[in-house]
């Protein structure tokens, strides 16, 4: 897919994966695999700048659960109510965004 | 928990140390340990398709990406100012250069230096001279006096500064800190544990600086880390120190140059004259005065490569000179005495023969300061007579 894409929508995908269920960083990427059938392949470097800055923001909490491979917690990102609340803007944002973008084209965009 | 090899281990904390530079501890250390557990987890995925532990190791890395762009995406979450930022994100698109001297994969800062006066404190321990005015005396704290700048003063000699949060972004970005201890001094700690503490304290009512040539010593004495430092430019010169890029940026030319190349003259003597690995060498080094004859001397090189000129009077006791190379390929250094003449070997430094006293050239840019040794010259014509 085109990677600008991705990246435009980065946090609206974040919050849709996090939205069920916290998540550490690596199984984040392979929810995104598995969920989208491998359409979504994060540049990995990336990841982690975008799930700090949501923590930051306060739309995502950090979580320390089990033990790694590294012996240290694994850090677990969950979505808070304000995360919540940012999803549904998002989503919003992007069905108004795609509507318009099908009307351009006639439906067939 | 996943054991690793000795060599797995190095490459290992190598990433992880370059992906987190410049961040709080406590931030540093959380995404440490965040990153540590992505590639020790993709790494035993990737084992199971098949691959070594060290092929899986080296892949899970290279899928992880650049160091740099973690640490500029962490950079622009926690803590790297907005001009700062935007310096930095401009160099990471267009400026393919820089990224070139930084071996394609590291950090790249543009930091700011102020050298006129700024109106607000300047405060001063142990006075020089220099700045001895009769500037109004805002307070006495012990052996620290504070002057108040205003935008009449007149301050010829008044140094180069570099903020504080430059400083810290410097340091950080290369394992060290910056703090401010109690008694005001702002340490400048390096990643060996070793420190330096400035004196100089520049305060604007927004923040504080400290003289451009302390952050410039311990950026400097890095070099035990094992990281190479070359420098180039002197209007605006650019340190890479290992895989990191530092632009130094100001407005008045070759004021920063001079504060620069003269923090690094010392080391310019210990790679010509020393091997570094030589345990306690010691020499005395001093630069010649204003007046002293000044030499024209044709080379080769480009415009903007910069040269000193060395030369020995006595054991260990050494006079220096630096300056570029202007656009004809000329150089205007001055020396102790009139009548040079130029030597590639160390060894015949010191000796006048023929009424000609021995100088030595280093092309000082562009070679990591280490390997000095490598580019002393020679010019075509090797005598020369200051007018």
């Amino acid at each position: 897919m085109n990677p600008d894409l991705l990246r435009g929508n980065l946090d609206l995908i974040l919050l849709t994966i996090l939205e069920t269920t916290p998540l550490y960083g690596f199984a984040i990427i392979q929810a995104a695999k598995d969920r989208t059938g491998g359409y979504f392949e994060f540049k990995e470097g990336s990841l982690y700048p975008a799930l700090h800055r949501l923590e930051q923001d306060g739309l995502l909490a950090a979580q320390f659960g089990e033990t790694g491979r590294n012996g240290k917690p694994r850090k677990y990102y969950a979505i808070t109510e304000r995360g919540r609340q940012s999803l549904q803007d998002k989503r919003r944002e992007f069905s108004a965004f795609t509507g318009a973008v099908q009307q351009l084209g006639g439906n067939g965009a | 928990m996943t054991t690793l090899t000795l060599s797995q281990s190095a490459a290992l904390t190598s990433y992880l140390q370059r992906a987190t530079w410049g961040l709080p501890e406590v931030r540093r250390q959380e995404l440490w340990d965040e990153l540590e557990e992505h590639l020790l987890t993709r790494a035993e995925h990737l084992q199971l398709t098949g691959l070594s532990s060290t092929q899986a190791l080296t892949q899970a890395i290279r899928e992880l990406g650049s160091p740099s762009r973690v640490t500029l995406g962490m950079a622009k979450v926690y803590t790297m100012p907005k001009l700062l930022l935007a310096a930095a994100t401009l160099a990471l698109s267009i400026s393919a250069g820089l990224y070139a001297l930084a071996g394609g994969g590291g950090a790249v800062f543009q930091i700011p230096i102020f050298e006129q006066p700024r109106v607000g404190q300047l405060c001063v321990a142990d006075v020089p001279d220099a700045l001895v005015l009769n500037l109004p005396v805002l307070s006495r704290r012990n052996a620290k006096i504070c002057y108040q700048v205003s935008n009449t003063t007149n301050l010829t000699s008044y140094p180069s500064l570099i903020s504080v949060p430059s400083a810290r972004q410097v340091m950080q970005a290369l394992g060290g800190t910056v703090t401010v201890r109690p008694d005001g001094k702002i340490e400048l700690r390096r990643p060996n544990g070793t420190w330096s503490r400035g004196d100089f304290a520049f305060d604007d009512g927004t923040q504080r600086y400290i003289v451009a040539s302390t952050l410039f010593e311990a950026v400097i004495s890095t070099r035990d880390q094992g990281d190479a430092i070359t420098l180039s430019g002197f209007a605006q010169p650019t340190l890479t120190i290992g895989s990191t890029v530092i632009q130094l940026m100001g407005k008045l030319g070759d004021k920063i140059g001079n504060t620069i190349y003269s923090s690094v003259m010392g080391e310019v003597i210990a790679a010509v004259m020393f091997n570094h690995s030589d345990a306690g060498f010691s020499f005395q080094q001093t630069s010649v005065s204003p007046g002293a004859p000044q030499h024209q001397i044709q080379t080769r090189l480009p415009a903007g490569e910069v040269v000193a000129l060395l030369t020995q009077s006595g054991k260990n006791k050494f006079s220096t000179d630096f300056a570029p190379v202007a656009s004809d390929g000329t150089v205007r250094l001055r020396a102790s005495a009139t009548r040079l003449s130029f030597v590639q070997n160390a060894l015949n430094l010191g000796t006048v023969k023929s009424g000609r006293t021995p100088a030595m050239l280093v092309r000082m840019t562009g070679v990591p300061l280490n390997k000095l040794k490598a580019s002393v010259f020679v010019p075509t014509q090797p005598l020369s007579d200051a007018p």
